[in-house]
């Protein structure tokens, strides 16, 4: 009979799979199925009792107690339950089940139910791992369930009110009783009913079959569960692997930036030295445009090579940081600031101390004349003039033209700071707003919406880092940059932790606020002016094809660090 | 120097320089109020206050450029936070407390030398 035999193998490798969980060696399988192409067992199988035998003993009942005695006598770890049918004696497994049951160390794992008339196993895996074995020589669930089902318990099914858990199994036998020790022998085995062909069926029932698919997909769903589980441990050691690896990536585009503005303010200084050269033979067209002033100091500085040097050095003084009467600061944005020749309206040369004051009228007047002579030279001699302007003029800065006033959010104690940083703003053609304090500043952002935030990290009640991750968590567009005197890159990483988009180092100068501005604000911008408003290598640069190359070389750098920088916190920021 | 250059440049108005010598002038009041406060926190012996109050001026004399005065307040805080940045090493309060002081002293000397120089340069700029 196909069927049966079908279901013969099939039964074998259910078998064989769930005993990968059970102790139980091969031996199990081949005792109690020795091969499967013996058409009398499976002939048996049907008709008599579950268990084929050897010996082709046909009676119905024979077979299972034979059967027993060789599967006791073939395996150790077989379920070797003598059983006998002499009504008076309880089997020994049932034996062995109540006096489990009455075991009050194991009650977590399996205890009687609350009315006493079943029992429940609690904690499968428990049960089958520690008890299985001890009481029944065997750790295979299936099996005991199998077992139980011979001996008529039937599980209840776990009703929605089961107090024990979804995990648990409940079974029952009306003779399986905690009060009715003597009832037990009543619990005999089935008489052998006809196999059904194992349907998945998730209502435990007579047949074997269900049972055992059932936990044959947990043990499989168990099996998936673990592989998950430590899929996801890998993915959280890579990921922290890879947070590592982005925060030194980090540190190095901050120390690469550094490099790249003192790469360019090297070159600068080689502009100026050849630009010496130039002015020298040009000084002639420089002092007619400075004739009409009172610069009587300025002729000479032209014209000798000796001033000029110094001059520009002075000038230039982002590059020498020259101790003048100790109130010049070492500027530590110091690449940065050969960029600070952006001016709103009277072109100041920097000056070093008082005394060379007179530049600064020359750099007015030159400047205000100098454009128009720049554009209309630069074409002709576009390296000498742009050279020039770059160095002694510098170039004005445009208000770029908004397409609407971008606003600005200003959260600051120090008034200083805050008056400083407002003109700066005000002055780019932005509208300023203030808060005083980390929490005020929290608030007005969750009514207001600004294009831009400037957030200092030391401000009371609220400090600039927690402020900003109360923030994030409403709103992670709008960009909001540190204003700290501490830009050391493990700081900067904890701002941008905290959802800190960019960072302005305190004390800022001006050229670094600009820089911000743009950096966040261009987008609002009517018109593309960004070269325009950029520092004077590029603006300048822009006008000398022999230099334009550095334009290339820093702002896509830049741009890319500041858009990617941006991109990675709106990642981090998801997070 | 630069700094206060960049300042100067702010102001829309090149003949009273009007908003850099508010700016300035702010300063010199923050700075007088501080150094009162600073003492009262010296006889009190309160070094928290005196690691707030260092930052505090350090913030706006960096703004404007002072460095000095920067240094001493720096020094200020970091001893009033227990720490010698000279050094590297932990202090006790006993050990901080003079070092503020005489930091302090040092401090108000500097101030005093800038805001001569800065109303002088004021006084030559304004006519």
């Amino acid at each position: 009979m196909p069927q049966s035999s079908m279901n013969h193998s099939d039964r074998k490798t259910r078998r064989s799979q769930t005993i990968q969980l059970a102790s139980a060696p091969p031996l199990l399988t081949k005792s109690l199925y020795p091969t499967e192409s013996h058409p009398t067992i499976a002939t048996l199988d049907s008709s008599s009792g579950r268990y084929p035998t050897r010996s082709s003993s046909s009676s119905a009942h024979n077979p299972v107690s034979s059967v027993e005695d060789e599967l006791h006598s073939e395996s150790e770890s077989q379920q070797g339950k003598q059983d006998s049918c002499e009504p008076g004696t309880t089997s020994d497994f049932v034996k062995k089940l109540y006096r489990m049951l009455e075991e009050t160390e194991i009650v977590n794992v399996v205890s009687w139910g609350p009315k006493g008339d079943c029992f429940v196993v609690k904690d499968m895996n428990e049960f089958t791992k520690s008890i299985l074995p001890r009481i029944f020589k065997h750790s295979n669930f299936a099996s005991f369930v199998r077992q139980l089902n011979k001996y008529d318990f039937h599980k209840v099914k776990a009703s929605d009110d089961s107090p024990f858990g979804e995990q648990s199994w409940t079974f029952r036998h009306p003779e399986f009783r905690a009060d009715r020790p003597h009832s037990l022998e009543n619990i005999k085995r089935k008489v052998a009913i006809s196999r059904k062909p194992p349907a998945p069926q998730y209502v435990s029932s007579v047949s074997q079959g269900p049972p055992v698919e059932y936990i044959r997909t947990i043990e499989s769903l168990q099996a998936q569960v673990d592989h998950l589980t430590r899929a996801h441990d890998d993915v959280a050691e890579r990921l922290r692997a890879m947070e590592t690896n982005y925060k030194e990536v980090l540190n190095e585009m901050v120390n690469f930036q550094r490099d790249l503005g003192q790469h360019d303010m090297l070159v600068q200084n080689l502009i100026q030295h050849f630009l010496q050269v130039d002015q020298t033979v040009n000084s002639s067209c420089m002092t007619q445009h400075v004739s009409n002033q009172n610069t009587t100091s300025i002729s000479p500085f032209f014209e000798n090579p000796n001033t000029v040097n110094p001059f520009f050095a002075g000038q230039d003084a982002t590059t020498l940081p020259v101790d003048v009467d100790g109130y010049m600061t070492d500027v530590s944005g110091g690449p940065l600031n050969i960029e600070t020749s952006k001016d709103v309206s009277p072109f100041n040369l920097r000056t070093i101390d008082p005394p060379s004051r007179p530049d600064s009228v020359l750099a007015r007047l030159m400047t205000s004349g100098m454009p128009p002579a720049i554009s209309a030279k630069s074409s002709q001699e576009p390296s000498i003039y742009a050279m020039s302007g770059d160095v002694t003029v510098q170039k004005p800065e445009t208000t770029p033209a908004w397409s609407t006033t971008p606003r600005v959010f200003v959260v600051e104690d120090d008034q200083l700071s805050r008056n400083l940083c407002s003109k700066y703003i005000q002055d780019y053609g932005c509208s300023v707003d203030f808060a005083f304090d980390g929490a005020s500043a929290v608030n007005r952002m969750n009514i207001e919406e600004f294009d831009l935030v400037l957030m200092d990290t030391t401000i009371p009640k609220l400090d600039g880092c927690s402020a900003t991750s109360m923030v994030r968590q409403f709103n992670r567009v709008t960009p909001i940059v540190a204003i700290s005197s501490n830009v050391k890159p493990s700081q900067v990483m904890t701002y941008f932790t905290a959802g800190m988009t960019d960072v302005l180092g305190k004390p800022f100068a001006k050229a670094e606020v600009i820089e911000i501005l743009d950096k966040h604000l261009s987008h609002l911008k009517s018109t593309s002016t960004r070269t325009s408003s950029r520092g004077s290598i590029q603006s300048t640069v822009g006008k000398s094809p022999s230099f334009s190359s550095n334009m290339p070389l820093k702002r896509p750098w830049e741009e890319s660090i500041g858009s990617g920088g941006n991109r990675l916190l709106e990642k981090r920021g998801r997070c | 120097m630069e700094i206060f250059q960049q300042i100067l440049e702010l102001d829309d108005d090149d003949e009273t320089h009007e908003f850099s010598f508010g700016m300035v002038e702010a300063y010199f009041d923050q700075a007088v109020k501080t150094f009162e406060e600073m003492e009262k926190a010296i006889v009190k012996k309160d070094c928290d206050t005196l690691s707030s109050k260092g930052h505090f001026l350090k913030g706006s004399s960096a703004t404007l450029g002072i460095t000095k005065v920067r240094e001493a307040c720096e020094s200020i805080q970091n001893y009033g936070s227990l720490w010698d940045d000279k050094t590297g090493k932990a202090l006790t309060a006993d050990v901080a407390l003079p070092k503020i002081e005489a930091v302090l002293e040092e401090a108000k000397i500097s101030y005093g030398e800038a805001e001569l120089w800065l109303k002088n340069w004021y006084l030559d700029a304004r006519g």
